[in-house]
This record gives structure tokens, C-alpha cells and sequence, in this order.
């Protein structure tokens, strides 16, 4: 009665604040085995080895009330040692104990004598794996045992009173009654062959039921504390599975994978789909699963330090546990590591058209930023390559995912089908890669004519990284012809420059208008190489007109920051190094403006001999140009505050491409190993393709060949069989160029003799004899031939013409009146 | 000469000089200088007809448009037969004139006239007054025929009446040729080969 009070006070307190107990934890001075709790849960009982203790569990503590293993050492048998330990559900003073000599021990607490061991049982040939008491008979005690038997023991009468024994006598590893209000004979035994049977006690001939529940050994089973048809069954082949067993044959309902063999398993109370098992090996963590998740745990608790033997429920929400670090543990469910949390719960699958669909985890709107930014990282994970700083922004276009309003609030996943514009930008979706196949063009143009092409291309399906790739390329590999051209035509200006008459009041109105523009320009210059070099050849054009005029418009171009661009651009275009007097240099890197006087002086004195305008040296022009421009600029307005900053620009931007000056070869073969990597191997090969001379000896030809042969296969699968071959023709590299050759084989055959021509396609074995010969020379056909579909004679296509001029009649006088269209 | 003109001689030529027919001693072809555009070519009579035995002579000119024209073909050897001018040797064949193509060779031509010898074409005549003879007289023809063949191409068969009259029509005064050309004309009556030769 004080017992039913206190569980029902535990209820009541579940129910109140289940989160009232604390995790608490005592050393049972020995490796664990077993472990009970008395009916109203006040008491552990913990077995092993070296330990048979009684401990009580108090709110917030454990305490050992009594240790069972007492005596003289020389008394102290195997029988104090247990493989397993059960407590009597009804009567509170009876423990029983499996032993691994084969022994079923009954120990009475209320013994007042110091050892409460009451009787043994030796019934058993071989160690008792383990013992049960039924639920309601409290006398009925049942053991398994490895030599494969199951006895069912009465305490009263101290005898076995019957003897299950399965026809393949294989070992008993597990016997768990029904519980008490679903079945009250039946038990299910679990075997070492991986059988599980049903039991009905009345019935010790035979078994109820018999189903294969495992491949390997079965450790543990567990019936489901409310569904008298589940039973859980867990085994050495790590798996728990859940059985309806009212089906015939048993019905697999739920499959969980663990990581390693199944020691037990315990069902959580009023949680239907939860169960606890700890393993037998590798894992020290005690895992509660919920069944319809089988690869996650739904919670773990990871206190052991080495392999837990034993869980069992207190309540719901309390889950105790032993293990073979001596430790007893008692888990308070809410402070359990949900490993589900931790892992980003999003699929990608891919349908047979190509579709893609992502299922991933909505949480709260609150985290609705810091989610896309996930999914953007995931989007950008690729290899850092110098390059990628210049595109990022670039990348963005793969997080353009829609948020789900309402999230599923049972498992708060959400899925979702992406729609079809989505997936357009996908990177996965075939589109984009035959259309691209189908427009990119290889050859026939210049590699900047090339790019830009692709990259209209690239962009045309949404490929903007891409695209920005190849325009990247393009500048890359083009400026420095387009730089040296502007350069030299820089020349009639540097003429011009000095001598022509300055008007001041141009200047200083561009100069008002100018100063926000420039600093603009400055940092657009830099990416925006293209327009520079377009602009660079407007100047030229400008430059042929009359040169008074020119000088307005160059300054008009100033003033407004269009001609500027012009003018820093040979600066910026040429790639080597430029030697720019030192001063200069210096003068940009400097806090110019507190020296201005001295800043301007040098620069005078290397206009005079910098200028001369037929020198061919392609440095000094360049120096040239930029020094007279600024003088141009400069002379005339003396030290005033906007000249001064116009002139900054100057040696700003010179100094600034200087020093970027960058080995652009290796940016390339950067990039597309990194395409490669990423397996855009389309862009990999086309821009290798395009580029051609420029990178191919920095990459080794093992990565090309493979890159090679993967895009001519994928080219294949999608029947672009032109387009294939137009790739491995431009390859350059023999191992795949001989595809073309190898693959390709025409059989000719002897009109005479019909026989196939094997040495030559012109002359047979057999007859000895020349075929296929010109009807005009009677000489063999080597080229373009062209023959009469009506009489088949015919030959060189010239010869065939000029005969016709004047016959209409066959060459071969067959009589035919041969008709060419 | 063209080139192709020039390669195909070459090769018609080796063709002749290695064919069965040479072996045979039925067709020869021979140069007539360096180039290839002037060759002389030889037929043998074909059996069973007047022009057994003899061995007939051919002016071959290949032209410069060759094998887009046919070659210039003539008889040196007089001949009597209605499709060979027995005057100029000009022969009348379709082959040679507007049936001709291009795969012909030298030697397809130069058995098409053995083959022409065997089998003349009366009703397209070159020769009208032989033609005529061929089909009025065929036996006078035959008889005229084999005659020339044993005067000119060295025939083996010789005709005594014939030679007699050409003998006597000399002795009359007339160059032999002349004589000889007026009897076959005239059905080798001496009075009107007279009066022929007069006229």
C-alpha cells in the first residue's frame, strides 16, 4: 500500500514537473553486469562480476544500502558472481541471480543472517544468461541458459517444475515475459541463430511461434510495454527491429541501425516509437531511438566511460544505467544530447528527368539568415583559389531558396520542390551543359573573340560564374597585345601633348566636375579592364583630328572621367614590369599631399628627355605618356588644389597596377583546376580548349587526358557526337586525338570480286587490279571523287567536269547519259 | 602535251607493249619520235577475210585535248574496204568520232579496227565506190580486197587474174598504182578501166 502510494506520488510528480530529478551517478567498485529495481523503484539492485549491491536511489543522490557479496573470500563462489540479476515484482525481499557456472540463485533480503543467499539452483549445464520473474506469479521464476534450455523454477517447491527446450538446442541468450496485462503465459525467447520464439507456458512441448528475427545472434528482446504485438529484437548484426508477432509470419514493422552489436533494449514507457539499448561492444553511449528514424539517435547520454551493460526506465523520464566503468547512472531525460540537432537534416535527390529535390529543416523564422548562409556556404565550397576573390558575389545564386511558412511541426522538417527556373540555375541540371555544348565555340576565332562568345553563352542558361570566367580569361589573355597596340599609338599625343596651348579654365571646370568621378574610376578600372581597352582605342581615333581640338575634347574626356580611363589604361593594360622612375612610384605610395611642391619638380625634368616621339623603347613611351599628360595637365595651373588631386589619380593608379602586376597564367591554371575540381568539367576542358597554348604546358597531361576523356564521354551519352569529335580533334594531346582514328574504321570492297580490300583502298589482292579509276586518266581516285548514280563510272570530280563540257555521253562509253546535279 | 594526256599515253602504251595481243603478233605500236603525240601503229588481217595475213600500217596522232577527244587514226597501208578511204586511209568509225569516251585505250582502238576489217559497215561507208562493190559485187570485192592486201600489207594470197589485168593495163601505158585503182573501180573490166584511166 506504501509502496502503490509512493508510485503514485511519482506519477503525480512526473506529471507535475518531470524534470524535478537531478543526474546523479555512484561507483559499484566493480565492472556491472545486471541490474534491477525493485516494483516501486526505489531500489537498484547492480550485479557483475565483483559486485552484488543494493542501492537505493534517493531524489538526488545514490546510496548503497547493502552488499550482498559478503562472507569469508573462501566462501565466496562463482554464485556470487551474476551474468544477471531479477527482482520479484511482487515480493520485495526476492532477488534471484543467473550465474556463469550455470547456477540460478535466490537470495532473501530478509534474512536477518548476513549472507541472503537462500537457494541455488544447479540446474542448468551451462551459465544462465538470464533470469526472469513473471509478472504476477510471484513463485514463477524462468531462466535461459547457453545450453538451450529454459526452466521455469518454483520458489515454493524449490524444483523445476517444467523445461522449455527449442529443437535446435541453441543457445538462450534473452526470455522476457508478456507484460503482465497483455499476455499472461507467453514469454519469447531470443536464440543464438538469430530464431526468436513465443512461449506459451502451458505448452513446454513445443513453441507458439518461431520466426527468423536475425541473421547473426539475438542479445537482447524487448516487449512493448502497451502493444502486446510489438516486440523489439536486437542482435549482434547491429540492428533493433520491431515485430508485430500477432502477424503470421511476423511482420517487420521498423528497422533501426546502430553502430555496433545490441546489448539490450528497453522500450520507453508512454513513449510508443522510443527504445533504449546499449551495445555490447564500441559504442559506450546509451542511445534511445525512435524506430520510424533509424539512423539518428533520438537522444544519447554519453556519461560511461566504457560499455554500458544495462538500461532500464525509471519513468519516462528517467533512464538508469550500468556499465563496465563500475558506474551507475541515472539520466534525466531533458539533459540528453539530441544528435538529431546536430546534423543539418537536408536531402537531395535527383529524379530521372533531371529535376532536383531538397528536403532540409525549417526552424524558426528567427534563424532564417543565419540558415541561408548555411546553404550559400554549402553552395561555395570549393577551393580557395586566388581568383575566387574577385567573384564571390558570383556565387550567390545557388542559395536562392524559397522559406517555407509553415513549418511541420511534428518532426519540423520541411520539404519542399524547388520549380523549374530554380533548378535552370542548378548546376546539376543537363540543360545548361547540352546547350553550352551546342554554343561554346573552340576554335576559329581569337582566344578574346573566343571568350567573350562563351561567355555571352554562359550566361545566355544563368552560368554567370561561369560566364564571368571566361570574360576573365578573355581580358587576361588579350590585354597584352591590345596594350602594346595603344601604346604605340599613344605617340602622335606625346607630340601633341606639351606643345599645344593650354586653357585653363577647361581644366579647372573639369577638375570640379572630375574629382568624385576619378576616385570612382580608380577602383573600377581594376576589374573593368574590357572598357579600358575599348576606350584606349576611342582615344586613337580621337587623336587623329586636328590637334587643337583634340586637346578639348581629351580634356572634355577628363573633366568627365571617360578619357581618364584612357590614359592610365597603358599603364594598366601592360603586364610587365613597368619601370616608372623611382620618384613617381614612391611619390604614390606617399601622403602626397603635405609635400605637393616637391612632388611635381622630378616630374619636370623627366618630361624633357622622356618625350622624344620616334623612340621605339616600349617602357620609356609609356613613361612618356603618362608624364606628359600630367605636365599637360599640371604646367599650366601651377600648385592648385584639383590639379593636384587629378594628378594623385595619376600615381595612384600607376603605382596601384604596379604593384598588382600578377602572373595571370597561374590565375588561369587555378582556375580551371578548380573547375575541374568542382566537376564542371565542361568549363575545364572548353577553357583549356580556348586558351590553349597559354596554359596547357602548366597543367600535366594525365589531369588533361582525364578531363578530356570524362567530357568526351558525357558529350557521348548526350549523342553530341559532332561536337565530341570536334573536342578530341582539338585536344592536342595524342592519347586522345588517336580516339578519332581508332574508332573509325571503313571496309572497302572490290567491285570485281567483291572481296574487301585489306592493304589499300585502291587496289585489289585478288584480282591484281586497280579499282576505282578515274575514267578520264585511268588513274586511281585519291580525293574527291564523283560518279554517275546511274551507270556508277565516274572519277576526278575536274576531269568528270571538263568531259561533260563537251560530251553528254559516260567517260567510260557505256552509253549512259550521265546526269550530275 | 597535257599532262593528263601525256601520263594516259604512257600507260596505254606500256599497256599495248605488255598485252596478250603483241604476243600474238596482232597489234604493235611503236613511237614515231620522243613525245607521245605522234605514234605508228600495226594491225594484222583478221582470219578468214581478204585482209589475211597482211599487216597494216597506222598513222596515230594523240591530240592535245586527249582522252577528252579521241586519237587521229589513219590507215597508211591502202587498203580496200568500204569504211577506209582507199585515197587517204581515212577511216570512218564511230569510235573515232562521236562514240568516242574516254576509258578507250590504245588498244581498244586498235582492235576495234582489226574488228572493223572483219566486220565492214557498207550502209556507212567512207569509200562509196567500195561500198558499192561490197554490196553489189561482194565477190569482186572480196577478190579486190585480198588483192590490195597481197600488193600493199604483204598479203600471202595473191590473185593471178588480177595481177594479170593490173600487167596488162601497163603494158597499155598507165602508172600502176593508177591502173590498179581503176580496175578495182570498174569490176576489173579492162575496157572501162581504160577508158576510166583516159577520162
Amino acid at each position: 500500500m506504501q509502496a502503490a502510494m509512493h508510485n503514485m506520488t511519482k506519477v503525480v510528480q512526473d506529471k507535475v514537473s518531470p524534470t524535478h530529478n537531478l543526474p546523479m551517478s555512484i561507483n559499484c567498485d566493480g565492472p556491472v553486469n545486471a541490474m534491477d529495481m525493485n516494483k516501486d523503484m526505489s531500489k537498484v539492485v547492480v550485479a557483475g562480476r565483483q559486485v552484488f549491491k543494493i542501492i537505493e536511489v534517493e531524489d538526488d543522490m545514490f546510496v548503497e544500502t547493502s552488499n550482498l557479496r559478503v562472507g569469508k573470500p573462501k566462501n565466496i563462489n562463482l554464485n556470487y558472481s551474476a551474468a544477471d540479476v531479477a527482482w520479484n515484482h511482487n515480493d520485495e525481499n526476492m532477488l534471484a541471480s543467473a550465474a556463469t557456472n550455470g547456477a540460478v540463485v535466490i537470495w532473501n533480503l530478509s534474512k536477518q543472517v548476513k549472507s541472503k543467499q537462500e537457494f541455488v539452483f544447479m540446474e542448468h549445464k551451462r551459465s544462465v544468461n538470464r533470469v526472469v520473474f513473471h509478472n504476477s506469479e510471484a513463485y514463477q521464476l524462468l531462466s535461459g541458459s547457453q545450453d538451450g534450455t529454459m526452466k521455469l523454477h518454483d520458489l515454493r517447491r524449490k524444483q523445476v517444475t517444467l523445461t522449455f527446450m527449442g529443437r535446435s538446442s541453441e543457445s538462450v541468450r534473452d526470455i522476457q515475459f508478456c507484460p503482465a496485462n497483455l499476455g499472461y503465459f507467453s514469454f519469447a525467447a531470443a536464440y543464438e541463430n538469430g530464431i526468436v520464439q513465443i512461449w506459451d507456458m502451458r505448452r513446454p512441448d513445443r513453441c507458439e511461434k518461431h520466426f527468423t528475427a536475425h541473421n547473426e545472434p539475438v542479445f537482447a528482446l524487448d516487449w512493448h510495454p502497451e502493444d502486446k504485438h510489438w516486440l523489439a529484437t536486437a542482435g549482434r548484426d547491429k540492428m533493433i527491429k520491431v515485430w508485430d508477432i500477432n502477424k503470421q509470419p511476423a511482420q517487420l514493422l521498423y528497422v533501426v541501425q546502430t553502430i555496433a552489436s545490441v546489448g539490450r533494449i528497453k522500450w520507453r514507457p508512454q513513449r510508443r516509437y522510443h527504445i533504449a539499448n546499449c551495445s555490447l561492444l564500441l559504442d559506450h553511449n546509451v542511445n534511445v531511438w525512435d524506430v520510424r528514424r533509424p539512423y539518428i539517435p533520438f537522444a544519447c547520454f554519453e556519461q560511461h566511460k566504457d560499455v554500458a551493460t544495462c538500461v532500464l526506465w525509471k519513468d519516462p523520464h528517467i533512464l538508469l544505467s550500468t556499465g563496465k566503468d563500475y558506474m551507475l547512472h541515472q539520466h534525466i531525460f531533458q539533459s540528453a544530447k539530441r544528435p538529431g540537432d546536430f546534423v543539418i537534416p537536408s536531402g537531395v535527390d535527383i529524379s530521372i528527368h533531371g529535376d532536383v529535390c531538397l528536403a532540409y529543416k525549417e526552424r524558426t523564422a528567427a534563424v532564417k539568415g543565419k540558415e541561408a548562409g548555411k546553404i550559400s556556404m554549402f553552395g561555395r565550397k570549393t577551393s580557395q583559389s586566388r581568383s575566387e576573390l574577385f567573384f564571390t558575389q558570383a556565387n550567390s545564386s545557388l542559395a536562392v531558396f524559397q522559406q517555407i511558412a509553415e513549418p511541420n511541426t511534428e518532426d519540423e522538417f520541411a520539404a519542399q520542390q524547388m520549380s523549374p527556373t530554380q533548378l535552370a540555375s542548378e548546376d546539376v541540371s543537363m540543360t545548361s551543359f547540352l546547350e553550352l555544348a551546342k554554343k561554346y565555340r573552340l576554335k576559329g576565332l581569337t582566344t578574346e573573340e573566343l571568350c567573350r562568345h562563351n561567355s555571352a553563352a554562359a550566361a545566355a542558361v544563368d552560368k554567370y560564374q561561369v560566364a564571368q570566367t571566361w570574360q576573365i580569361m578573355g581580358n587576361i589573355f588579350c590585354t597584352k597585345t591590345s596594350s602594346t597596340k595603344s601604346t604605340s599609338l599613344q605617340v602622335p599625343r606625346i607630340n601633341v601633348t606639351p606643345n599645344a596651348p593650354m586653357d585653363r579654365q577647361d581644366v579647372e571646370k573639369g577638375k570640379a566636375v572630375s574629382s568624385p568621378d576619378n576616385e570612382v574610376e580608380v577602383v573600377r578600372s581594376d576589374n573593368d579592364k574590357e572598357k579600358n581597352g575599348e576606350i584606349s582605342t576611342g582615344t586613337d581615333s580621337d587623336s587623329d583630328g586636328e590637334s587643337s581640338e583634340f586637346e578639348k575634347n581629351q580634356l572634355a574626356d577628363i573633366a568627365s572621367g571617360l578619357g581618364h580611363n584612357g590614359d592610365f589604361f597603358f599603364g594598366d593594360g601592360d603586364n610587365e614590369t613597368l619601370s616608372y622612375p623611382l620618384g613617381i612610384t614612391v611619390q604614390g605610395g606617399e601622403d602626397w599631399t603635405q609635400l605637393p611642391s616637391e612632388a611635381f619638380q622630378p616630374r619636370h625634368e623627366i618630361t624633357g628627355p622622356a618625350a622624344p616621339p620616334d623612340r621605339l623603347d616600349h617602357d620609356s613611351l609609356m613613361v612618356a605618356a603618362v608624364e606628359s599628360d600630367a605636365v599637360a595637365v599640371m604646367t599650366p595651373i601651377e600648385e592648385s588644389e584639383p590639379s593636384e588631386q587629378y594628378l594623385n589619380l595619376n600615381i595612384d593608379c600607376s603605382a596601384f597596377h604596379a604593384g598588382t602586376v600578377l602572373d595571370y597564367t597561374s590565375t588561369a591554371v587555378d582556375i580551371i583546376c578548380c573547375f575541374a575540381e568542382q566537376g564542371d568539367i565542361q568549363s575545364a576542358v572548353s577553357m583549356l580548349i580556348v586558351l590553349g597554348d597559354h596554359v596547357r604546358s602548366h597543367i600535366d597531361g594525365e589531369s588533361q587526358e582525364n578531363w578530356f576523356m570524362s567530357y568526351i564521354d558525357l558529350l557521348s551519352r548526350f549523342r553530341l557526337w559532332t561536337i565530341a569529335s570536334e573536342v578530341i580533334a582539338l585536344s592536342h594531346l595524342p592519347q586522345v586525338m588517336q580516339l578519332n582514328q581508332s574508332s573509325t574504321s571503313i571496309h572497302t570492297a572490290c567491285p570485281h570480286c567483291m572481296r574487301t580490300m585489306e592493304r589499300s583502298g585502291w587496289l585489289c589482292d585478288r584480282c591484281k587490279s586497280v579499282v576505282n579509276m578515274c575514267s578520264i586518266c585511268h588513274c586511281p581516285v585519291k580525293g574527291l571523287a564523283v560518279w554517275c548514280q546511274g551507270c556508277c563510272h565516274g572519277g576526278h570530280i575536274q576531269h568528270i567536269q571538263d568531259w561533260l563540257v563537251g560530251n553528254i555521253l559516260c567517260p567510260e562509253g557505256c552509253g549512259h547519259m550521265c546526269e550530275y546535279t | 602535251m597535257a599532262n593528263i594526256a601525256e601520263q594516259r599515253i604512257r600507260r596505254e602504251f606500256k599497256e599495248v607493249v605488255k598485252s596478250d595481243e603483241v604476243a600474238a603478233c596482232n597489234i604493235r605500236v611503236e613511237l614515231v619520235n620522243d613525245t607521245y603525240t605522234h605514234l605508228r601503229g600495226e594491225i594484222m588481217g583478221p582470219p578468214d577475210t581478204p585482209y589475211e595475213g597482211g599487216r597494216f600500217q597506222l598513222e596515230i596522232k594523240i591530240p592535245e585535248t586527249y582522252p577528252f577527244n579521241p586519237p587521229l587514226v589513219k590507215f597508211l597501208t591502202k587498203i580496200w574496204h568500204p569504211n577506209i578511204s582507199s585515197v587517204t586511209g581515212a577511216i570512218c568509225l564511230d569510235i573515232l568520232k562521236d562514240q568516242w569516251a574516254a576509258a578507250m585505250t590504245l588498244r581498244t582502238v586498235l582492235l576495234s579496227l582489226q574488228a572493223l576489217l572483219a566486220a565492214a559497215e557498207p550502209d556507212d561507208p567512207q569509200d562509196a565506190v567500195v561500198a558499192q562493190q561490197y554490196k553489189e559485187h561482194y565477190e569482186i570485192f572480196r577478190r579486190t580486197a585480198l588483192h590490195w592486201t597481197s600488193t600493199f600489207a604483204n598479203g600471202p594470197k595473191k590473185d593471178k587474174d588480177y595481177d594479170d589485168k593490173v600487167t596488162s593495163l601497163i603494158n597499155m601505158g598507165f602508172e600502176e598504182h593508177k591502173a590498179r585503182v581503176a580496175l578495182s573501180t570498174n569490176q576489173w573490166d579492162l575496157t572501162r578501166a581504160a577508158e576510166y584511166c583516159l577520162s
